[in-house]
Formats: structure tokens, C-alpha cells, sequence
């Protein structure tokens, strides 16, 4: 098992949450708060590659978080909207 | 630990195949941060932290094997791209404005000529235009009342009762 943390201040919640469903074919992700960290414990399907799945794991959380930075959080308002509009 | 010492002042230490990068955010706002660790993620793994209120520290390890040298390059290739970021940061703010009022003329041109039904909304909606010598109101409404009275003076000069006038306006 590998562990990641994620500050909270640079890594979005959002972000984390939708990598490790991506992400959920290679490897099982547990997260863990606590603050000011999130703390991802990852467990690769391939023991060897484990390292490279966590890296890369990272990668994607940092490269989702600098994408929905650069569009304003507009994915954010999106599924919020999305899920208001579910619950009514 | 290859190598504790910091190069100037905390900036950058390699240590064991990666290399770290203490920035101040002061200098580097987290946007730049973002840009340049967005361009650095398919040759590294790029991870950050903030450990304190005043740094963001980035720590960059390589796809590859990369001796010390070949790390201290990627951490000068990473300073470099935080300037390129920070500057194309800087000319976007400067030319916001003219940003936006170029798109929003792109957008009003992309919405064509107004149709004959946006034209008569339009004209519905339109404030009445200043009219200061009356030019358009109607004759009628203008003198109408002055006629009358002057008709009406006119008859009793010539001896005829102001009812056989009135009779006539009411005939008319």
C-alpha cells in the first residue's frame, strides 16, 4: 500500500473523488481526512506497479484540480446544479 | 539525503531521484503554480504541498531515472516555466478588457441582423423622440379648438345665435 496526502488548500475534493473513480479499475483508494490533508491509501491490483499507479494517481488529482482552477470551478457549479436539480 | 543544502535560500533540494522546490507565494500565485505543474506532468510526477501559510513546496520526480545535474536542470526548466506562466498571467490581466470587448462585439455580430419582429419590438419599445415645435401633433389637436372659437366669434358678429353654430358642429 501506498499513501498520498493531498493538502486541502491545493488539491480539490471534487478532483480527488473523481480520479479515484477513475482510477478505480487499477487500484483500491481509500481516503482519509485529516485535515489539513486528505490521505489516500492505495492499493494496486499489481503489487509491482503500485508505486506508478500512486504517482500517476497524483498526477491526475493535481492536473483536474489545475483544470477546474483554470475554468473558474465552473465543473464545480455544474454537478451542483445538476444535483439540486435531482433532488427536486 | 544526496544533498540537504538548499541552492539559495530554500529554493531547491534533490534528494534521491526527486527533486524539491520551495516557492513563495507571494511571488508565484497558485495559478502560475498550476499552469507550470500542468505542462511538467507528462515528463514528471509533479506533487504539492504547503507547508506553511507563506510556501507552496513542489516536488518533481522524473519519469525516468535522472542523475542529480539532470534533476537541478528540471528544477531550472520548472523555474523557467513558472516565470513563462506568471508573464502570460500578467498580459492576460492587463488585456482583460479588451478581451471582453472583443468577444462581446464577436458575440452581438454572431447574432446577425435584427428580423422584422425584433424591429417592431424594438420600435414598440422605443422612447418617444422630442418633439420641442410640435411637429407631430395633429392639426386637429393643434388648432382644432382655436378654429371652433373663431367660427363660433364670426357667427355672432354676422347676427346668427352661437346654438345654430353649435348645431352644425353637431351636425358635423
Amino acid at each position: 500500500m501506498r499513501t498520498i496526502r493531498f493538502h486541502h488548500e491545493l488539491y480539490s475534493t471534487r478532483a480527488i473523488e473523481r480520479s479515484r473513480s477513475v482510477f478505480v479499475e487499477h487500484a483500491s483508494i481509500e481516503l482519509i481526512q485529516e485535515l489539513p490533508y486528505y490521505r489516500a491509501e492505495i492499493t494496486a491490483q499489481q503489487v509491482d506497479a503500485e508505486e506508478e499507479v500512486a504517482a500517476e494517481f497524483a498526477n491526475y488529482v493535481l492536473a483536474l484540480t489545475a483544470e477546474e482552477r483554470r475554468s473558474g470551478g465552473a465543473d464545480l457549479r455544474v454537478e451542483s446544479t445538476e444535483d439540486s436539480g435531482s433532488e427536486s | 539525503m544526496a544533498d540537504q543544502q538548499p541552492d539559495t535560500a530554500e529554493q531547491v533540494v534533490v534528494d534521491s531521484g526527486r527533486v524539491t522546490v520551495m516557492l513563495d507565494r507571494a511571488l508565484y500565485p497558485l495559478d502560475v503554480i498550476y499552469g507550470a505543474s500542468y505542462v511538467f506532468v507528462d515528463r514528471c510526477y509533479v506533487l504539492l504541498d504547503a507547508p506553511d501559510a507563506e510556501h507552496v513546496q513542489v516536488e518533481l520526480r522524473a519519469r525516468d531515472a535522472l542523475d542529480e545535474e539532470a534533476l537541478r536542470n528540471l528544477a531550472g526548466e520548472f523555474g523557467n516555466e513558472l516565470l513563462n506562466q506568471a508573464w502570460r498571467s500578467q498580459v492576460t490581466q492587463n488585456n482583460r478588457s479588451v478581451i471582453e470587448a472583443v468577444t462581446a462585439k464577436a458575440m452581438a455580430g454572431a447574432l446577425g441582423p435584427p428580423d422584422l419582429d425584433d424591429a417592431a419590438v424594438e420600435e414598440f419599445e422605443a422612447d418617444a423622440f422630442d418633439d420641442p415645435l410640435g411637429i407631430a401633433v395633429p392639426w386637429e389637436e393643434k388648432y382644432g379648438k382655436q378654429a371652433q372659437g373663431a367660427a363660433e366669434q364670426a357667427a355672432e358678429e354676422q347676427g346668427q345665435g352661437p346654438e345654430q353654430g353649435s348645431d352644425e358642429d353637431g351636425k358635423s
